[in-house]
């Protein structure tokens, strides 16, 4: 094989390759929308350490609804903060509860603990152990 | 003193007293001298009967060219490697399983922006060192562009090496996946094409 054809395949290769990545993944406006869904993602998982405080301080009882009491304040955000929806607190059971956000590209998220990600409804389960 | 200075002194010495090759030959090899070395030694003077006897060009070693050989290098080794991750990405968005770790996509931005770099950093730098060694064939006994060109030799069989292990080691554990088995011929035939086309550069620099 002629070294100017093996470097036209590597170069077609690179090429071809580079330019299905770039499909794959998404231009610019893509990596700005999975920013912005790893900033609720992190609210969310916020919204979790408050409700984790709010149902020690009532005795292990998970709460049936979220707001930031005095015990257990902090700073942190109850509306995803570029469309000023409010997250979606739901209580499942004495152990479980969700949190769910309109996402963007929900398909693309990935929850690296033991919660669980729903990408059709955007909620993560959660489960409170005491 | 090197072995190969004293030898190349008394070959050319022995020249000059017009001493025939064959006898120059001769005694090199009852002084202990190896066939290789005799070989190396009188291909240095070109096979003429002048007198002083004409030195044949030599390998050399230029700060500009190890600059342009290390570029060229660099580049390839870089555009190999982002290939090659950017591929196991895409098969692994492809052929997803149960045990994978985190999307993917991030990676695959990251692979995408090195081969926008590096492809063209590369395809430049080897047109130009090809370009100049067919304006001067001179530049073609270049030491650096030598050791540059066998050390990606060497690199490409150990990998070739590895990967044919590893899809190997794969099949006889009973693992070979379609994803597995597109991954290493990715690998594989990369390397395959790094490794034959810089063999060919390389016989061109051997002649």
């Amino acid at each position: 094989m002629p070294k100017n054809s093996i470097l036209a395949v590597i170069s077609v290769i690179a090429i071809g390759m580079a330019a299905i990545g770039l499909f794959v993944s998404g231009g610019p406006s893509v990596g700005k929308a999975e920013r912005r869904d790893q900033a609720r993602i992190e609210d969310l998982y916020e919204l979790r350490e408050l409700t984790f405080c709010l149902a020690e301080t009532a005795g292990g009882v998970l709460p049936k609804i979220i707001d930031n009491s005095d015990t257990c304040a902090r700073d942190i955000m109850f509306n995803d903060p570029y469309d000023d929806v409010p997250y979606v607190y739901e209580w499942i059971s004495e152990r479980s509860y969700k949190y769910c956000a309109s996402f963007e590209y929900p398909e693309r998220i990935t929850i690296y603990d033991s919660a669980s990600f729903d990408p059709t409804t955007g909620c993560i389960q959660f489960t409170y152990r005491p | 003193m090197r072995n190969s200075d004293r030898l190349a002194q008394f070959v050319e010495a022995s020249l000059e007293q017009q001493h025939s090759r064959e006898e120059i030959s001769e005694t090199l090899s009852a002084a202990g001298w190896s066939a290789s070395e005799i070989a190396e030694g009188l291909g240095a003077w070109a096979e003429t009967q002048n007198s002083p006897p004409i030195p044949r060009p030599m390998p050399y070693v230029s700060a500009k060219e190890s600059f342009l050989y290390a570029l060229t290098f660099v580049s390839l080794a870089m555009t190999a490697f982002h290939i090659n991750w950017l591929g196991f990405e895409l098969i692994e968005l492809m052929l997803p399983e149960s045990s994978d770790w985190g999307n993917g996509y991030g990676e695959v931005r990251w692979t995408v922006s090195a081969l926008i770099v590096f492809v063209p950093i590369f395809l430049f730098m080897n047109f130009r060192v090809l370009n100049e060694a067919g304006k001067d064939p001179a530049r073609r006994r270049s030491t650096v562009r030598k050791w540059f060109g066998y050390i990606t030799l060497f690199i490409a069989a150990v990998v070739i090496a590895g990967d044919l292990i590893a899809a190997l080691n794969a099949l006889l554990s009973g693992d070979l996946t379609l994803r597995f088995f597109l991954k290493a011929g990715l690998l594989g035939g990369v390397a395959a094409l790094v490794f034959v086309y810089f063999r060919g550069e390389m016989q061109d620099a051997e002649e």
